[in-house]
């Protein structure tokens, strides 16, 4: 699966009735993306930081697949144009990333999280396996995770150059907010690559940490449907 | 002892470093000074400074200790959270501290017993 995510920032005096047909416009152009096998675009919850106000999300069934339709004269002409709209978008987060480690079923809906990361702070081959294989662990041990992707980037641009996207389902809020923040392997084990404090710190702090509501599997871990497109 | 809720386990955030030959002292004064007074403001208690061996060595290397406190999950959280994206902290492991230390790490302990309220979240 080839993976496009994009966190959006609107316009702050922009009306209520004015992002509904951001939306509702950005929701028509995704839907007419050739070959798309999996969308999501739902606003980001209160709590995420560095998010924006909507969190977008495409599947296709690989980078092939893509990187066409997001070149498509259709897509140029709609959804990106509509991204493009200084006048309503106001910053931008996007990445590109193929399907890789990851586990778990996608609940039929619940709350789908994405962290964007930049591992820039001394990286090394060494350095970045350890901290792909423990972020890997963590859903052995916080129960609340249903599925999960780790994954890097094959492009990236916004506030930094993201490197990596780690995302989760849960079933809802409480499995994020409670076991996934406040399990020890979280604050007491993996935290330490990304605290200035640790002689292991290897993420900049500015991340990106974005959740929302779900009506559908999202990471599509154990779903293979072509139909899953949440409409 | 077992705590009743998370909230109220005692964990310890314990710096463990290991100075360069004949700069503990420097060193100890230069944490008391410069990074102590942040970290308490950012909610951590300060229980125990420890040197070993107890001279200041000054051909060799003394390993020093200093073990924090912090309520729960919550306590640990709210300290990173305070001092994430303050570029002094950062600046102080890898500018001030950096001429004094050898090697250091940073660890987070807490009770064997409280493990089991901990992880069950």
């Amino acid at each position: 699966m080839f993976n496009v995510l994009k966190l959006i920032e609107l316009a702050p005096g922009l009306a209520e009735a004015q992002r509904q047909a951001f939306r509702d416009q950005l929701q028509a152009s995704t839907l007419e993306l050739p070959g798309l096998h999996r969308a999501l675009l739902e606003p980001a919850m209160a709590g995420s930081y560095n998010s924006g106000d909507l969190i977008w999300r495409a599947t296709f069934l690989d980078r092939v697949s893509g990187e066409r339709a997001l070149g498509s004269a259709g897509w140029r002409r709609s959804g990106a144009a509509l991204l493009d709209e200084r006048r309503r978008v106001v910053r931008l987060e996007h990445v590109a990333f193929e399907s890789a480690a990851r586990g778990g079923v996608s609940p039929p809906g619940g709350l789908y999280r994405v962290a964007l990361f930049c591992a820039n702070h001394a990286p090394s081959a060494e350095r970045l396996a350890r901290y792909d294989a423990e972020t890997r662990a963590m859903p052995r041990y916080i129960r609340t995770i249903r599925s999960w992707q780790l994954a890097t980037t094959c492009e990236a641009t916004g506030s930094r150059p993201w490197t990596h996207v780690w995302e989760q389902e849960y079933e809802d809020l409480a499995g994020l907010t409670g076991a996934y923040m406040m399990h020890p392997f979280h604050w007491a084990h993996i935290d330490r690559w990304y605290d200035p404090e640790s002689p292991h710190w290897l993420v900049d702090p500015y991340v990106c940490h974005g959740f929302c509501a779900t009506r559908a599997p999202v990471i599509d871990t154990a779903v293979d449907a072509v139909d899953g497109v949440a409409r | 002892m077992n705590a009743a809720t998370p909230e109220a386990i005692t964990i310890y955030v314990v710096d463990d470093v290991q100075a360069k030959p004949g700069l503990g002292e420097a060193f100890l004064e230069a944490y008391m000074n410069r990074y102590a007074p942040g970290a308490r403001a950012r909610g951590l208690t300060l229980v125990h400074r420890l040197v070993s061996p107890p001279v200041w060595l000054r051909e060799q290397s003394n390993r020093l200790m200093f073990v924090w406190t912090a309520a729960g999950a919550a306590g640990v959280w709210a300290s990173k959270f305070a001092g994430r994206t303050d570029p002094e902290l950062a600046a102080w492991w890898e500018n001030e501290a950096a001429p004094y230390v050898e090697s250091r790490s940073r660890s987070i302990f807490s009770e064997p017993a409280d493990i089991g309220a901990l992880v069950d979240v």
